[in-house]
């Protein structure tokens, strides 16, 4: 019975959801006349939407989404809710008696205990007036919603019913118990077959049915006397429908066999025939039977719910309303809390205060110097025991065993004083060897050392010798530089100590101790021309003016200026003669008035026989002429005489035959002479300073100081900041003049004295001679950009000239215009190299 | 490594020239085989009683190891059939005189018919005939002769040479009145000339300076005096102030002026296919080409090194330049891309003073160098064909500075002062002619 009334239970619920669903829609589509209960779902509906409005104006300017989301809630629950809370809800709760009855039917549904008139009351409420399920619906949403108390009650009744969207916590699932389907599986499988989809056609509602009549609750009896049966809401008569008389409708009875299930609809003024299945039902009704035929109402019960508490439940329960509808009661709690947080009753927590945290941090965080190293003393790594050796074996070789003469002698000497503390044994198989009798002790003695022996860790440094070599680029990448001897220029029979090439590269001079002064063509090493000048010639030099061809060169005393009569023609010979006499007239104009000058000079006409072979200009000295340096424009000669003081540097005007003595005094002798090639500055090498003075201003400019005992020689890159200084002990220094007086870098690659240095004008070359017979050639290179340091490559040492007299060569000078580089030495021989 | 010795091939063997045909059917023979083996082979398929040495070509390059080195490089299959062209080998050049001078020689020209023409460092310009005979010496230079030009066969000018030297003159030669004499001298150069040059039909000359210009001449002598041409530049008042000394030659002056060039020019030739190009080499390390007609620089070929010498041959259409690099290079004029050497050959040990291209091949160059050897080339061929070192003690070592080859004689003279004159395979040299122009219709 219990069973029965349950699934009975059921289709109601079912049935009430539909008449629910087609009461919203029926209301969606808009009728004109709607009926009591159309009218009361249309108010509600309307009164909940506009709740939902308001909801929905409360919320406006809120966040979107929250609005959104609300207005969802908002049209699903219009959608779904049958009714609201609405006060004529209320009145109609308290007219309905079978509301009460039903709470009763629930309630005893509980407990389990029923009776078939409780029954037959709810199958009446529910089959034959849909409006009163739905009236039903509303009572039990505004029950739960009107007391606590009652909502649970309503809760605890709910056994899948569609229409009861109250909530159900998890603990009221936790408290029911489902039975356990495990066992009869089938029949429940059986059961579920057994019951049909239920199809919710319009047709099995009244509630739908096409009302004509329109004319209001209203009895008919009133309009019996009327040719109309009412008023439509417009106020217009409707008129009664025609009707046949008792003749047509006898006629009609007697052809209309269903007459017999054909009654009078009164209200509507037609006749509505019943069918087959519900004479069937009516029948079943009078006799007090389930209206349902196919209904077994002793089917085998199928226990959804039990007293026994299951570990895992299952329940084959369909799926309630709520699961899949949002609750309104959550959206309503939901707008409450919005409501509460816009008002600003709810606030957000207060953050967190960082300082109440308690602050954790490492203690050893900065205690580690560097990573990988252990704190505290480092660890030792014991040292390793040495592996045995074949005298170790338990069969060693036969030299191994001890004779008898070393077992005595071992037997003797102090067990301290012994090699090593055993004898070597043959025991001939491993299976024979004892016992090692000395293992604890040897273990304790390794103990020992490893506790009281003091040890140390020494670190070694794991560089490779390439790392140390200094980067240098690559000397095939630093091409052109002279790398091999191409001529050789052989005449001289002495020492050449002097060379030098004319600015156009195709001549070159060269000053020998054999007096002679030679003019050699530089490609094909001819000599072109002979000067035998008396006496030793020291230093010869072109003038480095292009527009003449004149070179001097000093011979003993004496400094001859000359115009080799082969190399210039014309125009250029004259302008050469000019210039070197020119100074003769002005010279004795001016003698006069400086007749008191003390200069030990004295310009001179040489010879006649000079004179054919070109010398114009003889400038007498006291003292032999050692170095020579022109100035760049070719007017100034600078020469050095062997004497110390201020007097051993003297300048010469070409020009006017004037000479002049630039330094009263100078610390020191003077190794070597060089004018600046960009600023009127002049070098003054000593033994062991350079000095730059400033000629225009008559000061000292700098003092560089390359810390070498003996300079002899000095010259001035092309660009005129830096230097480079050769010395007899050896060592090369470069000066960067905006650096520093000290050398920015020092190479000592030579064996013997550096007698020469060179800077090439064209190319970033320069060169070293040395007495060991070799001359080296670097590339260095200065860059415009001030913050790069000059770069100084070691390119190639040149050797051929031979050592006479442990002198080696004695001059370079490289070519003006090619990347070729020429030599004098000792030998008597010039070699060009290329 | 005993199956490596005995790897044979199959060669073809193609003869270049005809009377040396043998059959082309492809034949076996060892890998190991060199030039000598097969030129045995050939030899033995010819029947030769008395063998002729052979040269073998394969992709145009002489065989100079042996085959299997030669697949090793090329990258050529072995089980291919390799095709060897073979020409007569050139006999090695035998020296066959030596005509000494006082001082250096410094240039030398031969003139047909067999007139060799020879500058020297004292200013003296001699005439040899083949006959060991000096049948002049001629002294009008007041300095060093640096570069000689004779004229070519067929020349109706009465100039008969020409002399460059370091007296910044150049003085053309002729004949008149039954004696050898100076006709005028060409002035206008500012320093001394390097090298002089007369074209293929004996109109004109050029001449090369180390005043860093070409200057362009005709080679007719004027009927008066130039020197009013000359009174505007440096020239001028030197040639007044000598008039003692050159009072009785004519001065020429020159026709136009070629200047581009940086530094001295050393060197200057022309193109014998097309008169109005010249080619110059100089110290500012290019080959230039210029058209003397509008004086236009044409083309500017740069290298690193100093030009010292530049021929030009008409069969292979390249120009020879010596450089002080000790090497030989040579250059495709008609190439666009002018810095592109074409090929540099290298085996001397001193500066390269002069090239010199065979009259008739379009294979054969030599080369003087100031390590005393002339170095016969075949451009087939990366190393040199011959080294011909001076048979004489004295010359050892002694630097070589002017070169010549005249038809079948190889003509060298230098430091020690003796004109070497060497004769090369003349009958190697007709074959090569005549093939020439198969090769270039091809």
């Amino acid at each position: 019975m219990a069973a029965g009334k349950g699934n009975k239970k059921r289709s109601a619920a079912h049935r009430d959801a539909e008449a629910k669903t087609a009461a919203a829609k029926s209301s969606s589509t808009g009728d004109e006349f709607p009926t009591a209960m159309g009218s009361i779902d249309v108010s509600s509906e309307s009164e909940y939407a506009s709740d939902a409005d308001s909801d929905s104006d409360l919320i406006e300017g809120s966040e979107q989404n929250f609005e959104d989301v609300l207005k969802a809630m908002a049209a699903d629950q219009g959608f779904e809710v049958g009714g609201s809370s609405s006060g004529e809800d209320d009145e109609e709760e308290g007219e309905e008696g079978s509301d009460g009855e039903e709470s009763d039917i629930h309630s005893s549904d509980i407990d389990g205990a029923s009776s078939e008139g409780e029954e037959a009351d709810s199958e009446d409420a529910e089959g034959s007036d849909s409006d009163g399920e739905g009236d039903g619906g509303l009572l039990r949403r505004t029950g739960s919603r009107s007391t606590d108390g009652q909502a649970t009650a309503v809760d605890s009744d709910s056994d899948g019913a569609a229409s009861d969207t109250s909530q159900i916590n998890d603990d009221d699932m936790r408290k029911l118990t489902i039975r356990d389907f495990g066992a009869d599986l089938a029949s429940w499988k059986a059961y579920r077959q057994t019951l049909p989809q239920i199809d919710a056609g319009y047709a099995s509602d009244s509630s739908t049915e096409d009302t004509p009549n329109t004319i209001g609750n209203v009895p008919i009896a009133w309009y019996e006397d009327y040719p109309h049966i009412g008023y439509t809401v417009d106020g217009q008569r409707v008129m009664r429908p025609a009707t046949g008389d008792e003749l047509d409708k006898f006629l009609e009875n007697m052809d209309n066999p269903d007459v017999f299930r054909t009654a009078r609809d009164e209200a509507n003024q037609r006749d509505v025939t019943v069918s087959a299945e519900e004479i069937d039902i009516i029948r079943r009704i009078q006799g007090g039977d389930i209206p349902d035929a196919a209904y077994d109402a002793y089917a085998p019960t199928v226990e959804w719910f039990t007293s026994q508490t299951m570990k895992t439940p299952v329940t084959g329960a369909p799926l309630t309303k709520r699961g899949f509808v949002p609750s309104k009661w959550e959206h309503k709690r939901v707008m409450q809390i919005v409501r509460a947080i816009r008002s600003g009753a709810i606030t957000a927590p207060p953050a967190r205060d960082q300082q109440q945290q308690p602050r954790l941090y490492d203690v050893w965080e900065h205690a580690e110097a560097e990573p990988g190293e252990r704190r505290g003393r480092p660890r030792m790594v014991a040292p390793r025991l040495a592996l045995p050796t074949h005298e170790e074996s338990y069969h060693p070789p036969e030299e191994y065993l001890p004779t008898a003469e070393q077992r005595a002698e071992w037997e003797a000497t102090d067990a301290e004083d012994r090699r090593r503390a055993f004898l070597p044994q043959d025991f001939g198989a491993l299976r024979n060897v004892p016992g090692y009798e000395r293992f604890v002790d040897e273990r304790f003695g390794r103990c020992l050392d490893l506790y009281l022996a003091p040890r140390m860790l020494r670190k070694k440094s794991a560089l490779n010798a390439d790392e140390l070599m200094p980067r240098l680029p690559d000397p095939r990448d630093l091409r052109p530089f002279p790398a091999a001897e191409a001529l050789a220029y052989v005449g001289h029979s002495g020492r050449v100590r002097s060379i030098s090439v004319d600015p156009t590269g195709l001549w070159l001079l060269s000053g020998s101790d054999d007096g002679s002064v030679r003019l050699w063509e530089v490609v094909t090493g001819r000599c072109a021309r002979v000067w035998t000048l008396g006496g030793t010639v020291h230093a010869v030099a072109w003038c480095p003016n292009a527009d003449v061809c004149v070179f001097a060169a000093a011979v003993g005393s004496r400094v001859v200026v000359v115009v080799p009569p082969e190399l210039c023609d014309g125009q250029r010979r004259t302008v050469s003669e000019d210039l070197v006499r020119a100074g003769f007239a002005s010279a004795a104009a001016e003698d006069a008035a400086a007749a008191d000058d003390s200069l030990p000079v004295s310009w001179d006409v040489p010879p006649t026989a000079e004179q054919t072979a070109g010398v114009h200009v003889s400038i007498a000295m006291h003292r032999t002429v050692k170095a020579l340096a022109w100035h760049r424009r070719g007017d100034y000669l600078a020469t050095l005489t062997a004497e110390e003081g201020g007097g051993a540097v003297l300048m010469h005007q070409l020009s006017k035959h004037k000479s002049q003595r630039p330094f009263r005094s100078l610390k020191g002798a003077v190794q070597s002479i060089r004018f600046h090639p960009t600023r009127p500055w002049f070098l003054v090498a000593t033994q062991r300073y350079v000095r730059i003075y400033n000629l225009m201003q008559q000061a000292l400019v700098k003092t560089l100081q390359p810390g070498v005992k003996w300079i002899s020689s000095v010259d001035v890159h092309p660009q005129g900041d830096n230097v480079v200084v050769g010395s007899y002990d050896k060592k090369l220094s470069w000066f960067d003049l905006d650096l520093s007086v000290k050398p920015y870098r020092s190479i000592r690659y030579h064996r013997q004295a550096i007698r020469q240095v060179c800077f090439s004008r064209k190319f970033p070359l320069f060169a070293t001679a040395s007495d060991d017979g070799s001359i080296q050639v670097y590339h260095g290179m200065v860059y415009q950009d001030l913050n790069q340091n000059p770069l100084i490559v070691p390119l190639k040492i040149l050797r051929g000239h031979e050592i006479r007299n442990s002198l080696g060569v004695l001059d370079c000078v490289f070519h003006p215009i090619q990347p070729w580089l020429l030599s004098s030495g000792a030998d008597g021989t010039i070699r060009l190299w290329t | 490594m005993d199956t490596k010795s005995e790897a044979q091939i199959q060669i073809r063997l193609v003869a270049k020239q005809a009377k040396h045909a043998v059959p082309s059917t492809p034949i076996v023979v060892p890998q190991q085989l060199q030039r000598y083996g097969l030129s045995e082979i050939v030899n033995h398929l010819l029947g030769n009683e008395k063998p002729v040495p052979f040269d073998f070509l394969a992709d145009g390059q002489f065989l100079r190891s042996t085959i299997s080195e030669h697949l090793k490089d090329s990258g050529f299959s072995a089980e291919n059939i390799l095709t060897l062209e073979y020409v007569e080998s050139m006999l090695p050049p035998t020296e066959i005189a030596s005509y000494s001078h006082d001082d250096w020689i410094s240039s030398v020209s031969a003139s047909s018919p067999d007139r060799f023409v020879v500058g020297s460092y004292d200013g003296i310009v001699r005439v040899w005939n083949a006959q060991s005979e000096c049948e002049a010496e001629l002294q009008a230079h007041e300095s060093a002769v640096k570069c000689v030009a004779a004229t070519a066969a067929g020349s109706k000018s009465k100039v008969e040479f020409v002399s460059g030297s370091q007296d910044r003159t150049a003085i053309g030669w002729g004949t008149k009145s039954g004696q050898r004499k100076a006709l005028y001298a060409a002035r206008g150069h500012t320093d001394s000339i390097e090298a002089v040059a007369i074209n293929p039909t004996n109109t004109h000359f050029v001449t090369a300076s180390a005043d860093s210009t070409i200057r362009f001449w005709s080679l007719a002598a004027p009927k008066k005096s130039e020197d009013d041409i000359l009174e505007d530049t440096d020239a001028a008042p030197a040639s007044k102030k000598r008039k003692g000394a050159h009072a009785h030659i004519i001065t020429k002056a020159a026709i136009g002026t070629l200047s581009g060039h940086v530094g001295p020019v050393t060197s200057v030739c022309f193109n014998k296919d097309e008169e109005s190009q010249v080619f110059s080499g100089g110290w500012d390390h290019s080959m230039r080409t210029w058209d003397v007609a509008t004086g236009v620089n044409l083309t500017t070929s740069l290298c690193d090194k100093v030009v010292l010498d530049v021929d030009y041959s008409a069969h292979s259409r390249l120009v020879a330049t010596g450089h002080a690099d000790r090497s030989v290079r040579l250059w495709d004029p008609r190439s666009e891309d002018s810095t592109v050497v074409k090929l540099r050959l290298s085996s001397h040990k001193g500066f390269v003073s002069s090239v010199a291209w065979a009259p008739s091949s379009a294979y054969m160059l030599a080369s003087a160098s100031h390590d005393g050897t002339i170095k016969v080339w075949d451009i087939r061929s990366r190393p040199p064909l011959y080294t011909v070192h001076p048979t004489d003690a004295k010359d050892k070592g002694k630097k070589l500075l002017a070169l010549d080859w005249h038809r079948s004689l190889l003509l060298a003279g230098g430091e020690s002062g003796s004109l070497r004159i060497h004769s090369v395979n003349s009958q190697y040299e007709e074959e090569q002619n005549k093939e020439t122009p198969e090769e270039e219709e091809a």
